[in-house]
């Protein structure tokens, strides 16, 4: 008992702890999410600033190649001295109205670093976002592309966006490849285009003629890193003093130390530039963003401090859980513990009585001895009114201190541990006389409730059980009868012996039936339970609510069973006790 | 201002050298201080009937300077590492350099001061160097720890230079690392094409490679791209010299915004320039180069491919023309030269004919191609070959010395016996692992000398009238 109330205390103190352990794990969860959302929200500005930064410098390119180009009216001579004189250049590409390679030639392309460019260049052209004549290039495009050995250069596929250009105006955002293709492109039809070629992504600026040649510029990559470096904030210089220096005037230290790092990545998730916090980042980025065109295949990204993110240390979760978890068990030790000193104060009680019990027997049955020494003396008197008189106080007292009798000895019974099958002693016994003598004793109280009895014993030889079990049972069978059997009611009883019908031994069966109200078919599985009384109001005939517990474990006691049948055959309860007799070879049971 | 230029006449008539190159400059102003331009054939009379390589020597020198206190302004950005391997010596020998330079500078001079570890932090903006004492305070507060950002360094650096950029200043972005580039950009590549990019704009870059952990590679091609110095510093009490010396290199700028244009004559193909890269296109060539120090020798040699020629005849190589900046009389000048080719079946004729001081020079810069493929052996681990090419090297300068000895001016004599002794003694410590961190440094520095003649100077004009060239 005490273990399984230990379990459930257990469950008690642990359902609720992981109940309120997930909840607020959760909620912590949730609070921090949505604080890295506001975080990411309030700082993702600063990375859209660095965009746009971005965005107006390819836009200045375009504009400074834009006007080169317009200026000249020898395209070679411009592209040369563009390649040569323009911080921004690396290569200069036309390609006429047919898609043919003009420039440069191979005696425009000296050394190695213009060689890989040249064997880059065929690819590059066939992928330009401003084809010149749109069935030819896509079938040179397909044709080209199978023949030629693929370059490292190529291994990916072109990207490119057609930019407006702010001379181009709206008839150059209008124009898309469709466009292009369907209609005469405005002069400034323009275009970025992005291509991997040597070290990495390269920017290749595009533009085309009215005759549908097309100009490109392929941009110095160390260059436009360099620019864009160089447009990209400061790295703020407290971050890199060690801490001897913090003491120098804080003007030239204004700064505080920032709490986020901003990176720039390139095609290859290579690191460009950074600024911000000189933290390693050990997170996932707060917030990534595309660069804007042309240079798409790079990204932004905002790395934060933890600091700025809501504390992730479990502790002060764990031990307030830990101190609910706490309570929680002190207060389950106390009521166990209180429960245990209630059961132990029970137990001692139970023991109380059961020793009182005992010391009333030997009292009990003294006055027994001496009522009946008594009444065999009365016998030898005279007869006359004083002895009829003694005789009858006489035999109420012995009545009396019977009843006294199976009282102490039901106790005993009830405080008996359970399980046992001791303190049976079998002897021979001729059934039929035993419940006739048993009868005898409620027949007066029967009488005077004018409750009527019969009983029909088919037992005709002495057979081996405990008369005192099946007196005890009987007993308080009878005594039920008498109590709720109402007037003018009556009770038949009914003994044999039968066999086992699992083992074929011989076995006593006594049926206690009555014509009186009965057991509900919800109260049957409680009548044999301690201290239930179906009817436990005043007016309720007087009783324990033992009595019934009491018979049947005296039954099992003896090795048999007391049991409430599910029918009557006369509308009243109708109890069945089966009791094993003992034969040679069915020995009693130690 | 003007009082210099009295002092004498420009020389660059007298260094129309012999052979058979046509000076042709535009007509020089009296008094002012001129670059000269000097273009040589090494073999200007060539065997008949084959194809064969010639070398054509295209030399700058740079004016002395006046000897008024005026010079051009500078306009420089120092970059500073201050990575966590500059801790120690080393970050202060670099503050105390750079605070000597800054206190050297004139208040017209501007400069900027750009730091580098984990990201690039512009510590002083370009400014005028009149508040002094503000810049040196703020420089004294530099510290080092982090990573090295080297590529976002240069980059901050030249867009500081960019703000003041003048064609009448000296612009230059100067370099300090001791590390290797780790965030960022990184590949020597990279930066060899940021420094091309720059000098299209006349920003040059000077990189000072300090202790044994820089990437030799990157600063040298950068340096070179750049147009500017490179220089190795072993040890960090080095670092003041040394940024005194490129201080003094930025101070004796006499020309800059160079354009050379050479244009090839038919039936010559042009190969390629030695140790430089140039824009070659078609018969084109245009050379880069950012400015010209004070007496400064300043040369290049184009490889060329002379297409099979008759008996007699005679071609033009070359026609010439240098457009720059005038610093010292702020005009913008022009040179032009043309030099031409014979033909004849004599080879002794051809051997009498060659002009010993361009052979030389072209010499000494295909041994210094070859010292470059010897420090790529090296690499490849190919010690013996690298040692063989390097002794042969120096064993045929010293017979370049012996045959022409007595031809040859005091500055490429001086030259070929430097290279002779460099090459000896590269080839004795280049098997050796220990020293091979150091040497190769070394190696490229000397390579980047030689490339750019960064230290190459004729001697200063007596003062008696100058007696003209060679």
């Amino acid at each position: 008992m005490p273990r399984r109330l230990l379990l459930a205390l257990l469950l008690l103190v642990a359902a609720p702890l992981v109940l309120l352990g997930w909840l607020s794990a959760r909620s912590v969860e949730d609070s921090r999410q949505r604080a890295t959302e506001r975080l990411a929200a309030l700082l993702s500005t600063r990375l859209i600033d660095a965009d746009r930064e971005v965005g107006e410098l390819f836009d200045r390119y375009a504009d400074q190649l834009q006007a080169e180009l317009a200026e000249t009216s020898n395209i070679y001579a411009a592209l040369k001295r563009l390649r040569r004189e323009n911080p921004i250049v690396r290569q200069g590409i036309y390609v006429d109205s047919d898609g043919v390679q003009i420039f440069p030639t191979a005696a425009d392309m000296n050394g190695s670093d213009e060689a890989e460019v040249a064997a880059g260049l065929p690819g590059l052209i066939d992928a330009r976002p401003l084809p010149s004549r749109l069935p030819d290039a896509s079938d040179a495009r397909g044709s080209d592309v199978s023949r030629r050995p693929s370059l490292p250069g190529m291994i990916r596929p072109v990207v490119f966006e057609v930019a407006a250009a702010k001379a181009a105006g709206s008839a150059g955002k209008a124009a898309t490849k469709s466009a292009g293709r369907s209609q005469t492109p405005p002069p400034t039809l323009v275009a970025w285009q992005q291509w991997y070629l040597g070290d990495g992504a390269q920017i290749v600026f595009w533009k085309q003629l009215p005759d549908r040649s097309t100009v490109g510029i392929l941009l110095d990559r160390s260059r436009w890193m360099a620019d864009i470096i160089s447009l990209l904030p400061d790295q703020p210089p407290a971050a890199t003093q060690p801490p001897s220096q913090r003491s120098r005037p804080a003007s030239a230290n204004a700064d505080a130390t920032p709490l986020f790092q901003v990176s720039l990545v390139d095609e290859s998730k290579r690191l460009i530039y950074r600024w911000g916090s000189t933290d390693e980042p050990n997170r996932p980025p707060l917030a990534t963003r595309n660069v804007t065109r042309p240079l798409t295949s790079w990204q932004f990204r905002l790395h934060t401090d933890g600091d700025l993110l809501p504390d992730l240390n479990p502790w002060p979760m764990y031990l307030s859980l830990g101190g609910i978890g706490l309570v929680l068990l002190s207060i389950g030790a106390y009521v166990l513990t209180s429960v245990q000193r209630q059961m132990r104060l029970a137990q001692s009680r139970v023991s109380f009585a059961g020793q009182v019990s005992h010391e009333l027997r030997t009292p009990l049955t003294n006055i027994r001895l001496f009522t009946e020494l008594a009444e065999s003396d009365l016998a030898n008197l005279q007869e006359g009114p004083a002895k009829s008189s003694l005789v009858k106080r006489l035999q109420v007292i012995d009545h009396e201190s019977k009843r006294l009798q199976r009282l102490v000895t039901g106790v005993l019974e009830m405080i008996r541990p359970t399980g046992k099958q001791s303190g049976v002693r079998t002897r021979p016994t001729d059934v039929c006389e035993l419940i006739s003598g048993i009868i005898e004793q409620f027949r007066p109280s029967f009488a005077s409730a004018e409750i009527s009895l019969e009983s029909r014993c088919e037992c005709d030889h002495p057979i081996a059980i405990d008369p005192d079990v099946v007196e005890m049972v009987l007993v308080n069978l009878l005594s039920n009868v008498e109590k709720y059997v109402p007037q003018g009611g009556g009770c038949w009883l009914q003994t044999e012996t039968v066999a086992d019908q699992a083992t074929g031994r011989p076995q006593l069966r006594v049926l206690v039936d009555d014509d009186g109200p009965g057991i509900g078919a919800t109260d049957r599985h409680r009548v044999f339970a301690a201290f239930q009384r179906l009817d436990d109001s005043i007016s309720a005939p007087s009783g324990t609510g033992i009595g019934l517990t009491i018979a049947r474990r005296a039954a099992r006691r003896h090795g048999g069973e007391l049991a409430l049948l599910s029918k009557s055959k006369h509308g009243g309860a109708t109890f069945e006790l089966i009791l094993p007799i003992q034969t040679a070879s069915n020995p009693a049971p130690k | 201002m003007k009082s210099w230029n009295s002092i004498r006449p420009a020389r660059l008539l007298a260094v129309c050298v012999a052979g058979f190159a046509v000076c042709a400059a535009s007509p020089p102003s009296a008094s002012a201080q001129q670059v000269s331009l000097d273009v040589g054939v090494c073999n200007p009379v060539m065997l008949a009937g084959e194809k064969q390589t010639n070398y054509l020597r295209i030399a700058l020198t740079g004016s002395d300077l006046p000897q008024s206190e005026s010079r051009p302004p500078i306009n420089a950005a120092i970059v500073i590492d201050q990575s966590g391997s500059m801790s120690g010596q080393k970050i202060v020998q670099a503050r105390e350099a750079a605070i000597t330079a800054v206190r050297r500078l004139r208040d017209d001079d501007i400069v900027a001061v750009i730091l580098y570890a984990d990201s690039a932090h512009v510590l002083v903006p370009a400014t005028r160097a009149t508040d002094r004492e503000a810049i040196v305070e703020k420089i004294r507060s530099v510290n080092a720890g982090g990573s090295t950002a080297l590529f976002a360094g240069v980059s901050k650096g030249a867009a500081e230079v960019r703000k003041f950029l003048d064609s009448d200043s000296v612009n230059r972005v100067i370099l300090l690392s001791d590390g290797q580039a780790n965030v960022g950009p990184q590949s020597p590549r990279e930066l060899e094409r940021l420094g091309a990019s720059l000098v299209k704009e006349g920003i040059s870059v000077s990189t000072l490679g300090l202790g044994l952990g820089y990437n030799e590679d990157l600063m040298s091609r950068l340096a070179a791209a750049g147009s500017g110095n490179h220089m190795f510093v072993e040890q960090a009490d080095d670092l003041v010299a040394v940024f005194q010396r490129e201080f003094n290199d930025l101070m004796s700028v006499v020309a800059n915004d160079f354009e050379i244009h050479a244009r090839i004559g038919e039936g010559i193909r042009p190969v390629r320039v030695l140790n430089t890269k140039a824009d070659i296109s078609g018969q084109d060539i245009y050379i880069p180069l950012a400015q010209l120090y004070a007496r400064q020798e300043r040369y290049f040699v184009i490889e060329v491919e002379v297409d099979a020629g008759h008996v007699g005849d005679s071609r033009t190589m070359a026609n010439v023309s240098v457009k720059y900046r005038n610093l010292i009389s702020e005009t913008r000048d022009k040179l032009t030269s043309r030099v031409e080719i014979r033909f004849t079946d004599d080879q002794e004729s051809v051997a009498k004919h060659r002009d010993a001081e361009t052979y030389a020079y072209c010499a000494l810069q295909i041994a210094n191609e070859k010292n470059v493929r010897a420090t790529a052996l090296r690499d490849a681990g190919r010690i013996e070959e690298a040692e063989q090419l390097l002794m042969k090297n120096s064993d045929e300068l010293r017979q370049i010395e012996m045959d022409y000895g007595v031809q040859l001016g005091k500055v490429i004599k001086d030259e070929l016996k430097r290279n002779i002794n460099l090459n000896s003694a590269q080839s004795s410590i280049i098997a050796d692992p220990k020293k091979w961190s150091a040497g190769r440094k070394a190696m490229r520095y000397e390579q980047s000398n030689n490339a750019s003649q960064q230290n190459q100077r004729v001697a200063p004009p007596s003062k008696s009238p100058p007696s003209g060239g060679n």
